[in-house]
């Protein structure tokens, strides 16, 4: 398909790409997709280039990966930037892994089909733990060594960023170095970096690895893992993270961006030909989140919150409409109704996107009467469903959690949505949550009880008769996640979980009603990568070469293999899971600085015991330590 | 309330007339392989890109109106497959294909096209043939024994279960180039009612006369024209709009 020979070039043949569910995941080609020509003239005529290749890699399918922002993001500031050329490698899905593991085909980018290790460096985003089998996936198809130490100085640099690199320890030694936070501004100078040394390559005296690495430790957010080693007690707790040199920081901040309007943002991102997970565009409002829920990594990794100004949001919309042809913009946020020009913003967008035929999503919206009218004002007449997220069953449990959402919000707004017309309803809620007891999870009964009671009484005081309400009830296992006032408490256990779902099954038994749950070895697993150690990559490698990965895909994930391999290496899933720590354990993560101080979460911890809750930043600073980048709401 | 009020407004839009713009394009390259629905997708979205004055459907979930001849394969190209576009009010046509092309993603074009009045018949309907260009080692000598044969029966499968079909009658003509050896062009029947997917041919010829079915699976297939009317009196789709 392409005439240029001369570049190294993975080719697949039409049979190989008709024998693959999906083959439009292949081929690349989308509007928006960026190829550098100048650098292909390079390689064409000189068969090497001065540009900087850098393979942005994302260890999940492509309609997952093709789904995620900060993707979008990363992908527009890299090429933005003059003389770096980024282009996109997935994990192929089993059928296309399997072939390409056949005709021994390395992986390739979707751009030029260039083999990832033509590049000088590949850079993975990591979303969740799950994926972490998948970055060995896309390494061993490019025949690059896992350990970052057993890689030469031919090999490409390989990097990590993402919201899982808070705890990247697991599988930390993969990796040259890891972006903690916000990416724009520290990929940039370290794209600066990787010019000299790139550069360098061709004078007399070539830059070394070590020293690159030694350079890229001074920008803030950048975080080094073979200059720290980590020493274990006979009981498996860490006795000691040590720094190996002497230019290592006791702690590593992670990075942010002080003002959002002053970042570019992709208004013309990739626009895929075949249909993604969320096929729409995105707009991000905010980072971070000032409630303070006590089981939510993202609500103290990303503080503080720092908002989009409106005009620049607006421009972006128009933008992002015109320049995509998508017909449904997606906002983003952790929290929707936050965002403080939330109502101007609609007014100024929802018409004219609607002349277009183009629809507003607002996710995470919390419920009034407000937002019942914009909901309606946005979908038009379409009375999708309506979800909430009490997450535990009782108002004591929910003060434990910092959840501030009460039931009576819940009936009040759905009172409001049921005489509106709505009847689908979707009641979020964890199970195994700190201090839970029977009464908590029957109490999720009660709730649901309460809806259907409800819809009833207001179908027949509206004259809506004969209507049904549809009220799905999901429950998923409570995983304590690094970086949050529960960082320390032991998960529930399977056992204990199903006997949980039991009681509350039997309890919701309704037409009315339908009962869902997560499965709970994900769960496990997750909450063990979650917060691993370095003891788990050896673990995790040989799972791997044992053909488990794809992990994140629950008809791939084999929860009992894992368990024998994680055995075979002398750990148990328990130490990691159901185990509560100490005050003074070092934990594996304790060298990372997020800006929120430990002693503020024990703090929260302790504030969950006694049922007390604390309430959101914007209306006074709790002291988290966050205001040390001096940005945000911190200095609102 | 809010409701009502949409009703009304839905109710006092004027009724508007299409303008049907028919065009001819071309898809090549890594977009041969994405199927009809990612493909119906991406005529939308460059559309809307080209800000073009589309006509939505009414209802519940509008959609841009616009309709193809046939669907494409996935894995097929083409060099002649018709849209028709529904507007709200007619744009020159030169400006809708350069507006197209600079919007649409590579390895798609429209190549012309123009006006068709509204009350001529749906283009789906007009579709009564379709020629194929298919390059493969071998083809010919292996396309020769394969229509020497009275009766050409495969598998099909037909709403969701595998039956089998006698496909001979499907085939109108075969025609090769001098310059290509390793290729072959069959002009054979198409449309909502009698069509024969070039895939089902190659397949026959795999199962009856054994041709390689590597050489079946890498075939480079390449639909290069669709016609309207009875055979022998076939006239490309083209000739509605010209
Ligand atoms: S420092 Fe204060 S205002 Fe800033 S994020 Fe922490 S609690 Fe909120």
């Amino acid at each position: 398909m392409n005439e240029n020979n001369s570049i190294h070039r993975v080719e697949l043949s039409r049979g190989d790409l008709l024998s693959v569910e999906n083959p439009a995941r292949y081929v690349g080609g989308e509007w928006g997709e960026v190829i550098k020509s100048e650098m292909l003239r390079q390689l064409r005529e000189e068969g090497t280039t001065s540009y900087l290749r850098f393979a942005l890699c994302f260890p999940d399918i492509y309609e997952i990966a093709m789904s995620n922002l900060a993707m979008k993001i990363l992908y527009k500031i890299l090429n933005d930037i003059d003389g770096v050329a980024c282009e996109r490698a997935f994990s192929p899905w089993k059928d296309m892994d399997r072939l390409m593991r056949d005709k021994a085909l390395p992986l390739f980018t979707l751009e030029t089909r260039s083999p990832l290790n033509d590049f000088d460096v590949l850079g993975f985003s990591l979303q969740y733990e799950m994926c972490f089998t998948n970055v060995f996936q896309m390494l061993d198809l490019s025949g690059i060594s896992f350990r970052a130490s057993e890689r030469s100085e031919s090999d490409p640099i390989v990097v990590a960023g993402g919201p899982v690199v808070y705890n990247i320890e697991p599988i930390a030694e993969v990796f040259d170095l890891v972006f903690l936070g916000e990416g724009e501004e520290v990929l940039a100078e370290f794209m600066d970096l990787m010019k000299i040394y790139k550069a360098s390559a061709r004078t007399n005296e070539p830059m070394s690895k070590a020293s690159l690495l030694k350079e890229a430790s001074k920008l803030e957010g950048v975080y080094v893992p073979s200059y720290y080693s980590m020493d274990y007690n006979t009981d498996g707790t860490i006795k000691s993270i040590d720094t190996l040199v002497e230019w290592a920081p006791k702690s590593v901040r992670k990075r942010i961006i002080s003002n959002l309007d002053c970042v570019d943002f992709p208004t013309n991102p990739v626009v895929p030909h075949t249909k993604i997970v969320h096929d729409r565009a995105y707009l991000e409002l905010f980072r971070g989140c000032s409630r303070g829920c006590r089981f939510c990594q993202a609500g103290y990794v990303y503080r503080p919150v720092r908002e989009k100004s409106i005009e620049t949001l607006c421009g972006q919309g128009y933008e992002l409409e015109a320049a995509t042809g998508y017909d449904e913009i997606g906002v983003l946020s952790l929290s929707t109704s936050d965002y403080s020009s939330l109502p101007e913003f609609l007014d100024i967008m929802v018409e004219p996107f609607a002349d277009r035929h183009t629809s507003l999503s607002l996710p995470s919206l919390r419920l009034d009467s407000f937002s019942l009218e914009l909901m309606e004002k946005v979908s038009g007449t379409r009375k999708t469903g309506l979800t909430f997220a009490p997450e535990a069953g009782t108002q004591r449990l929910r003060d434990v959690i910092n959840k501030g959402i009460t039931e009576e919000d819940i009936m009040s707004s759905l009172e409001l949505a049921f005489a509106g017309g709505w009847q689908r309803v979707k009641l979020y809620f964890m199970l195994g949550l700190p201090t839970e007891t029977m009464e908590d999870v029957l109490g999720i009964a009660q709730i649901a009880r309460r809806v259907e009671k409800l819809f009833f009484e207001v179908a027949n005081r509206e004259g809506l008769k004969r209507r049904k309400p549809e009220i799905v009830v999901s429950t998923s296992m409570f995983i304590p996640k690094p970086f949050t006032p529960f960082q320390w408490e032991a998960q529930d256990t399977i056992e204990s979980l199903r006997d949980k779902q039991k009681v509350l099954a039997e309890a919701l038994k309704s037409r009315n009603i339908k009962y869902s749950w997560h499965d709970l070895k994900t769960s496990v697993w997750e909450a063990l990568l979650a917060r691993g150690d370095r003891r788990l990559l050896d673990v995790l490698t040989d799972g791997y070469r044992q053909g488990l990965y794809f992990d994140a895909w629950d008809d791939c994930f084999r929860y009992e293999d894992w368990l024998r391999v994680l055995e075979s290496h002398g750990l148990s899933l328990d130490f990691f899971g159901a185990r509560s720590r100490g005050e003074e354990e070092i934990l594996p993560w304790d060298h990372i600085d997020i800006g929120v101080r430990k002693s503020y979460l024990f703090h929260e911890r302790a504030m969950a015991y006694q049922e007390k809750t604390t309430a959101p930043c914007h209306g006074g600073c709790r002291a988290c330590g966050a205001a040390e980048y001096n940005t945000g709401v911190c200095h609102a | 309330m809010l409701e009502n009020e949409r009703q009304i407004a839905m109710t006092m839009k004027p009724h508007r007339v299409a303008q049907i713009f028919r065009a001819r394009f071309a898809r090549t390259a890594g977009i041969v392989y994405i199927g009809h629905l990612d493909l119906m997708r991406t005529f939308e979205r460059v559309c809307r890109r080209a800000e073009f004055p589309i006509l939505y459907s009414q209802g519940y979930n509008p959609r841009p109106s616009m309709v193809f001849a046939l669907p494409l394969g996935v894995g097929v190209a083409t060099t002649s497959d018709y849209v028709d576009i529904f507007l709200e009010e007619r744009i020159d046509a030169a400006i809708i294909i350069s507006r197209f092309n600079q919007f649409c993603p590579n390895g798609l074009r429209l190549l012309e096209g123009g006006y068709v009045s509204s009350d001529s018949g749906s283009l789906m309907a007009e579709v009564s043939a379709a020629t194929y260009h298919i390059a493969s080692p071998n083809i010919r000598e292996y396309t020769e024994k394969l229509l020497q044969r009275d009766s050409i029966m495969v598998m099909k499968r037909s709403k969701g279960k595998m039956k089998e079909a006698e496909i001979r009658d499907l085939f109108l003509e075969v025609s090769q180039e001098e310059s290509e050896p390793h290729s072959i062009s069959i002009t054979v029947l198409a449309g909502s009612s009698r069509n024969l997917r070039p895939d089902l041919f190659l397949e026959a010829m795999s199962e009856l006369e054994a041709y390689p079915s590597i050489d079946k699976d890498n075939a480079m297939v390449t639909r290069t024209a669709l016609f309207m009317g009875e055979y022998p009196h076939l006239e490309p789709l083209s000739k509605t709009y010209s």
